[in-house]
């Protein structure tokens, strides 16, 4: 039950502290047709995400103050309510360890900065066919 | 390490261009928007790299750098989001060189600023 309402929401919760970034996002977001819930800080995505799980998919902005995105993603993969939420992570580090270390702790797939709205909308669906598959 | 290099184009508008594809018909010139959120956010972490070299607060500083440089190259201020790296990723000497680097940053801006002022009002025209 809880998954299926999962797979009809449209909610795409965004945490990224560089309101450049979290602009350009919010948008290309939009323009896919979803409904972006937008938060400025890897704190605010988890003290919302203690209470909320109905969303399609998640982007993080790998380094945030507070708390970092890989962090919050740490935290959805050990509740069961969260587990299955897809998750994007935001880098400008081309650090393929810091890459691989990721992917093992449970990132879905990483959009490096910079990317055009092309290169989003092409990551954003992959994430969510990923998010079909499970 | 290139404090001064000035090759570079300090904007590529082809870059910032590329945005108009998400531009939403009514609404307000989405590029337009990026711009002026840079102009206002960049002098803020200028603000918070110099307190936090002050401080002796390496990763404060760091995570601004590196905003700056993420939001730099992603609008196509590449000559920004080259020396913002390098402050980024700093690790000896670092107070002199750091205020060294954020000189060359608050240098540079004043270009890009020109620059993206004329963007902002051509497309406001």
């Amino acid at each position: 039950m809880l998954t299926e309402a999962r797979t009809q929401t449209r909610r795409i919760l965004i945490a990224d502290d560089d309101p450049i970034i979290r602009h350009m996002v919010t948008r290309f977001v939009q323009l896919e047709g979803y409904q972006p819930v937008v938060v400025n800080d890897g704190g605010a995505a988890y003290r919302l995400l203690k209470t909320d799980a109905n969303f399609r998919g998640a982007i993080f902005d790998m380094m945030m103050p507070h708390l970092e995105g890989i962090e919050v993603m740490r935290f959805m993969r050990s509740e069961k309510r969260l587990m299955r939420i897809p998750v994007m992570m935001i880098t400008s580090e081309p650090d393929l360890k810091l890459m691989a270390n990721s992917f093992a702790a449970g990132v879905t797939i990483f959009l490096p900065k910079p990317f055009t709205t092309d290169q989003f909308q092409s990551t954003f669906r992959l994430l969510l066919n990923h998010h079909q598959e499970n | 390490m290139s404090l001064t290099a000035t090759e570079t184009q300090p904007v590529d508008l082809a870059i910032l261009a590329v945005y108009d594809d998400a531009q939403i018909e009514g609404e307000p010139d989405f590029v337009v928007e990026l711009i002026d959120l840079y102009l206002n956010e960049v002098p803020r972490l200028f603000d918070t790299i110099r307190k936090s070299v002050a401080n002796k607060d390496r990763s404060t500083a760091r995570r601004a750098a590196h905003s700056l440089r993420g939001s730099s190259a992603n609008l196509g201020v590449l000559q920004m989001a080259t020396i913002a790296g390098e402050l980024e990723h700093l690790e000896n000497d670092y107070s002199n060189v750091a205020l060294e680097l954020l000189s060359s940053l608050e240098n540079e801006f004043e270009r890009v600023k020109e620059i993206l002022n004329a963007e902002r009002q051509r497309r406001s025209a």
